[in-house]
């Protein structure tokens, strides 16, 4: 395992957390490579666009690796720059050994701004270095960076609560939605392509959605997490030199 | 200011699935041999909810990991001397938020390690019991893994479930075994040719042997006398099972 190359993601993951303790936003540049080419940190005070303004100055390609969330006009990223974060922290998976779960989450409603809204609504359920982005019609793609199933799931729950009692909505008496939430982890154990990754999210979501009740699905893939479990072969191979106990029963009788 | 020359040290991690196996007792043990063969040490307790090895020493610790953690206090400043060549590292007892670090958390151990392990010769750590985050984490971050197990049905299993998912997720592959008491040499080479075999036909990995320690009264009076045995008994069969392990250790 190279160390060294884990370290510095680690490390851009580190910063992020303690700048997330103070009033600044911390925003990853990303440029053409793979690896980040800085973090910037900029007071919280300073407003959306003056922050744009300063980052064109620096002339980066790529746009900040910040939490995007919608200001209430439904305006968040594209599927393209989704399939291309989900891509980087992939590869970052490989490099750090660490997780990365995908959360779709689908609003049914009938309001066009639906998902806008409600990424405005999930604001305080992100964490730093997650990354929310639109993903299709009133549906919204969150990754999770360093987040096992447990912890995804736990905060997909979260998530539902915030979303639940549709209080984000400007015309809330007047929309009635259901919510669905699909959820796929890539483990370091295995190679996965964000397309892939994004098709067992959805594959997942449509579950959900079938489901109704405002379900939570996981994905098999993920469920496949206990294929560690020791099988019974296994222990009866580790047991082989042991003595075997008799039974209760047989022990009575003699 | 003189250039410092960076040493690489050889990390290792002592695990075993199963609590109660002796891997605090090894650790200090092994720890102390070390530094008696010259090599200077540091052992991490890595139960980081629940520490031991300052309880093994007889430590009346002031500082630990979890300051380091909650406060960002320099990771250095913990350190406690048990001789010139070995130093350990406590960690904090009763705190189960530390036993469960987040990512971040784990990224800012890691780097605040990374500043004070390039004095040291070895680094050792000795993980909590389980196969909890930390315990895998502290295992993917070391150069070697030692899994020390007994010739229990208990500790057999858990070992092997530890290290099948070493492997399984984690890709480790070189997994050193130390038996811990056995009653007698031959059924410490028992359990190691049987735990050999299970790896081999199902994960297709081939184990080392790192060593067999028989059971030895002088191990649990040493803890009760919070003094590694290898000092209060040195000629004892553990003690000098160590020395040979320690040995084996510094010919890795």
């Amino acid at each position: 395992m190279s160390r060294k190359t884990s370290d510095i993601a680690r490390l851009y993951r580190s910063l992020e957390e303690q700048a997330s303790r103070h009033p600044v936003r911390a925003i990853r540049l990303i440029g053409k490579r793979v690896e980040p080419l800085g973090l910037l940190l900029i007071d919280d005070t300073i407003p959306e666009p003056e922050v744009a303004s300063v980052l064109a100055g620096l002339r980066f390609t790529g746009q900040p690796r910040t939490a995007s969330v919608g200001q209430g006009d439904g305006k968040l990223p594209d599927l393209a720059w989704l399939r291309q974060q989900l891509a980087m922290e992939l590869a970052q998976v490989q490099q750090t050994r660490l997780p990365c779960a995908l959360v779709l989450i689908t609003l049914a409603g009938s309001s066009s701004a639906l998902a806008g809204q409600a990424a405005a609504a999930l604001a305080p359920c992100l964490h730093p270095g997650d990354l929310l982005s639109g993903f299709k019609k009133n549906t919204l793609a969150l990754i999770m960076p360093g987040a096992t199933v447990g912890k995804a799931r736990k905060r997909a729950e979260e998530i539902r609560a915030t979303l639940r009692n549709g209080a984000f909505t400007k015309d809330a008496p007047a929309v009635s939605q259901s919510l669905a939430l699909g959820i796929a982890v890539c483990h370091a154990y295995e190679t996965m392509a964000a397309d892939q990754l994004l098709g067992l999210a959805e594959a997942e979501l449509a579950r959900a959605a079938k489901m109704g009740n405002d379900a939570i699905c996981q994905s098999t893939a993920v469920r496949a997490e206990d294929s560690c479990q020791v099988t019974v072969e296994e222990r009866a191979q580790l047991w082989l030199q042991q003595p075997r106990k008799t039974s209760r029963a047989a022990g009575m009788a003699a | 200011m003189t250039a410092k020359t960076k040493r690489s040290p050889k990390i290792i991690c002592i695990s075993s699935g199963k609590g109660g196996v002796g891997k605090t007792s090894f650790s200090v043990n092994v720890a102390t041999a070390l530094s008696q063969r010259d090599k200077s040490v540091l052992l991490i307790d890595g139960d980081l909810g629940l520490a031991n090895v300052d309880v093994v020493l007889g430590l009346n610790v002031r500082h630990t990991i979890r300051e380091t953690i909650e406060e960002g206090r320099d990771l250095a400043s913990s350190l406690v001397e048990i001789n010139p060549k070995f130093q350990v590292l406590p960690a904090s007892s009763g705190v189960p938020e530390m036993a469960n670090l987040s990512y971040e958390e784990q990224a800012f151990l890691t780097s605040s390690l990374e500043e004070i392990i390039d004095r040291f010769d070895y680094v050792l750590i000795d993980t909590a019991a389980g196969i909890g985050d930390s315990v895998l984490w502290f295992n993917t971050w070391s150069q070697e893994n030692i899994v020390i197990l007994t010739p229990d049905p208990t500790s057999l299993t858990d070992a092997y479930a530890l290290i099948k998912v070493l492997h399984s997720r984690h890709e480790r592959k070189r997994f050193h075994l130390l038996i811990n008491s056995v009653q007698s040499k031959k059924e410490g080479q028992d359990v190691f040719a049987n735990m050999s075999m299970v790896l081999e036909r199902f994960l297709k990995i081939t184990p080392l042997a790192l060593g067999v320690m028989p059971q030895d009264k002088n191990v649990s009076m040493a803890i009760r006398q919070q003094r590694p045995f290898l000092l209060g008994a040195p000629e004892s069969k553990a003690s000098l099972e160590i020395i040979a392990v320690a040995d084996r250790i510094i010919a890795l």
